[in-house]
This record gives structure tokens, C-alpha cells and sequence, in this order.
């Protein structure tokens, strides 16, 4: 079975999207770090 | 058309720029061996998901998937390759726990294996998983060099000694704490750059409609689901990363620097979610480039994601496509040369009495030594798929006898010795390139397929039948004081 036009797109489409929420996910969490370790230093 | 000068010129700043933040977040927080090459408990969730993000997504993610899609099956290859890129490291979620509560004072898997096995499976599992990474890490150089010099006419050699210099400098001085530092930000620069470049790419070439179209005409069978060869790739290849992921030192170092189980665990699962649509990203590539007819000659799928991008890119969108493959060699580079800095430098004390500033400037030594090492082999273009295939051949017979030993009691030196070298010997005699040179006409064809799934079948067998039979047991709650005893803490408790 060949993958169709919209199963490529969707394919193509979600897997940006996937990465975009990585990205943000890796963002915010770095963000959160930053934010704990400032606020337990004295 | 990019010239030579701008590209190496813009390569020079960004790794000069990443040496100089690398080097002075290390400063003052390298004060002994445990600081170099371990960071112990030091990982936040955002760090450690981007350390394990960036070491796992090498130059080799512009490479391999694409030359998959192109020559090796198709979307249904590309899709092998994805599911063993993540499925590697989400075993991690599941070992990595494991290995700290029998091991919390530990730093690699060669001390494992000493500690858990004794001498022999320690030599061969340290010479597989050297050899593995050293593979890696001359592919990574030797696939940097080649994409820079179809994009600009950069010589090989320049490359490979801008790269080796710069990720020495930091990764010398600083060690893990400087490669992980960098794999945050290199990590924050990659995500959205692959992003665009894919998005640009499509843009350029009319749209995912346009480029199915394209494939479909010059090639359906490239995106058809379930094709034979692609399912048969798929098999083979998620067996070969999965059994060499296991035998990266990278990845155990992480596991001790994570600052939690919960932290552990969660950083291997996102990025083992995050590896499977940068593989299919760039792995799609290969069906694009054989549909826009850039794949002339077999050699051609390996640079099929630098074909398209040079075809259909302008100058500005090729320039930060070659900034995201260096920062994809940097980022795994400066993680293979402190892991094998530490896998060698952990098992000094058992040979030669060094204090820990005499380790750390062995560890930074050996450092020097793999980078220069790295660099002159990624200088020569060499092409280093075989050597790739026989180390992952290796760690396929191995990493199941390895680590059944955290789960069983029974698994004893001699049964999974014995089972890694049987499975080798299965592996070996399907191997391809070993049927030129083994006179073992009389057996079936050689394929990797059954190369490697008959080296990790048989491998996975005997070890569990010969630890049933063998009808020894271990206690594994001693696996830490045997750790201790065998790198040399023991004589501090």
C-alpha cells in the first residue's frame, strides 16, 4: 500500500509539529531549572 | 554558490564561540576525576533531556535515514530506523534506574562488566564498546567533512581539524560538565533549525502535495507501507542500534548524572519520543532526492538530505543547513570524547596507582589523544560503513548477555561469555563482508538480516540457558562493593 498524499502530509506535517513540542517542552524545562536552582542558592 | 572562506569562516565562529562558553562554565567546577567524567546527580530534567537530545542526534541523522529512505526500503526503512533510534533510549528508562540502585557509586559499563563477570567479558565488552564509539565518532567527522565539501568545496581535512580542535579545547578542559553544558544550547539551536530547514525544503519544492507527487512518479515503491525490504531493514537495523546504544558509555554516564530516577527516566523517554521525528524528517530526504533524480550512484543515498538542500535551497537557507550539521557533529563529538575518555580513565586504577588529579589529567590526555585520532581519520573520507556494521555486529551478540546480568542472579562469567562468542560466530557467518573472506559457501546467503538478528537470537538464548543450567547464583546487592573493589574505592571504605 502507497502512503497517500494526505497520509505524507500528515506524516510530514505532524512530525514538525512533534518537534515544535519537543522544543518548547526542552524550553520550558530548562527554563524550570534555572528558575528552582536560582531560588535554592542563598 | 557558498564560497569556501565564508562557509569554514562561519564554522570557525560557532565552534569558537561554543568552545569559549563551554570552557568557562567548566571553570572551577572540575576539581576531581568524579567532576570530569561523571557530574554525578548534577542533571536537572531540562539538561539531561538536552545532553541525551543533542549526544544521540549526530551529523549521522543528514546521512543514514536518508540513504535508508533512498536505497535500503523506503519510509518503511526510515521507520527501522526511527523506532531503533528510540527504542535504544527508552531502554535506558527502563536499565538506567536499574543500574543506579545495583551500581550507585559506579561510572561506566566496563566497570559493570568487571565487577559483575570478572576479567574476560570486562576486555571484550571494553574493546567493543571502545571500538563502537570510536567508529561513531570517525563517522561523525568523516560525514562533516564530505557534506561541507559538497556544499562549499571544503577541504576534508580543514573540517575535520576545526571541528577536532574546537570540541577539544572545551571538552578537554571542562569534560562532561562542558559537553553538557553546550548540548543545552546546541540542543535549543538544532530543534528549530532542523524545523526550518525541512519547512524551507518543502516550501521550495511546492509543498508535501508537489513532493509526493515527485516520489510517487519516480519511485511509488519508496513510500509504500510494509515494503519487504524496508520491514526487513527495519528488523535488522533496530537490533544494530539497540545493541550498540546499550554498549555507549555516553549513555551510562548520563544515567549517573541524572539527578533522580524520575528525572532519569522522564529525559530518555522524551528525547526517545524526540528522536523519531528528526529521523523521519531528514530520512524522508532519501525518497525526495530519488524522486527529484539527484541519486545518480549508490554512494549518492548517503548525501541524498545535502543533495536536495544544495539543489533546491538559496544560499542563506544552505549556510544554516551546514551550521545544523556541525552543530549535530559537535554536539555528539564533545559526548564521544569525554565518554571515552572516562571508560578508559575509570579502569586506570586498577593497573597503575594515580591520585585523582593524576586521573584527571590522564583523562584529559586520553581526551587529546581520541580527538586527534578522530581527526585524522574523518580527514581521509574513508568510508567507514563496514567498520560501522561490524562494531554494531558486535554489541548485537553482546549487550543482551551484558545486561541480563542486572536482572538475573543466575548469569555467570563463563555462560555469557560463551553466548556472546556463539552469537558472534552466528553473526559472523551471515555477515556479507565476512562471506568474502570466511569459506562458508555450503550455508545460506549471507544478509544482515540474518546476521543480526541470528547474533542477538542466539546470544539472548544461550545466555538464559546456560545461566539456567549453570545453577550458580550471585547476589546482586553486592554489585556496588564489587564495583568499589575492582576501580579502586574499595581501599577509601
Amino acid at each position: 500500500m502507497t502512503l497517500s498524499a494526505l497520509g505524507f502530509a500528515v506524516l510530514i506535517w505532524g512530525s514538525l509539529a512533534l518537534v515544535a513540542v519537543v522544543f518548547l517542552y526542552e524550553l520550558l524545562t530548562v527554563w524550570r531549572d534555572r528558575k528552582e536552582r536560582t531560588a535554592g542558592s542563598p | 554558490m557558498v564560497t569556501t572562506t565564508a562557509l569554514l569562516g562561519l564554522l570557525v565562529a560557532v565552534l569558537v564561540v561554543f568552545a569559549v562558553f563551554g570552557a568557562w562554565y567548566a571553570r572551577g567546577r572540575i576539581e576531581t576525576v568524579e567532576d570530569y567524567i561523571t557530574a554525578r546527580n548534577s542533571a536537572g530534567g531540562g539538561a539531561l533531556t538536552a545532553t541525551v537530545v543533542a549526544s544521540s542526534m549526530g551529523a549521522w541523522i543528514l546521512f543514514s535515514p536518508a540513504e535508508a529512505g533512498a536505497a535500503f526500503g523506503g519510509i518503511t526503512a526510515v521507520a527501522g530506523y526511527a523506532a531503533g533510534s528510540a527504542l535504544a533510549l527508552a531502554a535506558f528508562a527502563v536499565v538506567g534506574p536499574r543500574i543506579r540502585r545495583l551500581l550507585p557509586e559506579g561510572h561506566s559499563l566496563t566497570e559493570y562488566a568487571y565487577a559483575r563477570y570478572g576479567p574476560v567479558m570486562y576486555g571484550y565488552v571494553l574493546l567493543v564498546s571502545v571500538a563502537y564509539m570510536f567508529v561513531f565518532l570517525a563517522a561523525e567527522f568523516t560525514g562533516i567533512a564530505s557534506a561541507l565539501s559538497l556544499i562549499a568545496g571544503v577541504p576534508g581535512w580543514q573540517t575535520a581539524a576545526v571541528v577536532g580542535t574546537t570540541v577539544l579545547a572545551y571538552t578537554g578542559y571542562g569534560g562532561l560538565r562542558a559537553s553538557m553544558v553546550t548540548d543545552t544550547v546546541q540542543t535549543v539551536l538544532i530543534l528549530p533549525l532542523l524545523i526550518v530547514s525541512v519547512v524551507v525544503t518543502l516550501l521550495a519544492l511546492g509543498g508535501t502535495n508537489a513532493v509526493h507527487t515527485t516520489i510517487v512518479d519516480a519511485a511509488p515503491e519508496l513510500l509504500t507501507l510494509g515494503a519487504p525490504s524496508g520491514l526487513e531493514f527495519g528488523a535488522y537495523v533496530v537490533v544494530a542500534i539497540v545493541g550498540a546504544e546499550m554498549l555507549n558509555q555516553a549513555w551510562w554516564q548520563r544515567v549517573y548524572a541524572a539527578s533522580d530516577e524520575g528525572t532519569l527516566r522522564r529525559s530518555f523517554l522524551v528525547a526517545a519520543v524526540a528522536v523519531v521525528p528528526m529521523v523521519f524528517l531528514a530520512g524522508i530526504f532519501g525518497p525526495v532526492a530519488v524522486g527529484l533524480g539527484l541519486v545518480e550512484a549508490p554512494a549518492d543515498a548517503s548525501v541524498s538530505f545535502f543533495l536536495v538542500v544544495t539543489e533546491v535551497l538559496p544560499d542563506p537557507a544552505v549556510i544554516a543547513v551546514a551550521v545544523l550539521a556541525v552543530l549535530l557533529v559537535v554536539s555528539s563529538a564533545d559526548t564521544l570524547f569525554n565518554a571515552i575518555a572516562s571508560v578508559v580513565t575509570v579502569d586506570l586504577p586498577r593497573v597503575v596507582d594515580l591520585s585523582d588529579s593524576g586521573l584527571t589529567a590522564a583523562a584529559r590526555a586520553v581526551t587529546v589523544v581520541v580527538a586527534a585520532a578522530a581527526t585524522v581519520v574523518g580527514a581521509q573520507g574513508y568510508s567507514v560503513l563496514t567498520l560501522f556494521l561490524l562494531a554494531d555486529l558486535l554489541a548485537a551478540a553482546t549487550f543482551v548477555p551484558l545486561l541480563y546480568g542486572l536482572y538475573s542472579s543466575r548469569a555467570w562469567s563463563g555462560g555469557v561469555a560463551a553466548a556472546s562468542a556463539a552469537g558472534l560466530v552466528v553473526g559472523l557467518a551471515f555477515f556479507p563482508p565476512a562471506r568474502a573472506v570466511l569459506p562458508l559457501s555450503a550455508l545460506p546467503a549471507a544478509s544482515y538480516f540474518l546476521s543480526f538478528i541470528g547474533a542477538a537470537a542466539v546470544s539472548t538464548g544461550l545466555a538464559v540457558v546456560t545461566a539456567r543450567l549453570g545453577n550458580r547464583r550471585y547476589d546482586l546487592d553486592r554489585l556496588d562493593d564489587d564495583g568499589a573493589l575492582a576501580d579502586g574505592r574499595g581501599g577509601e571504605r
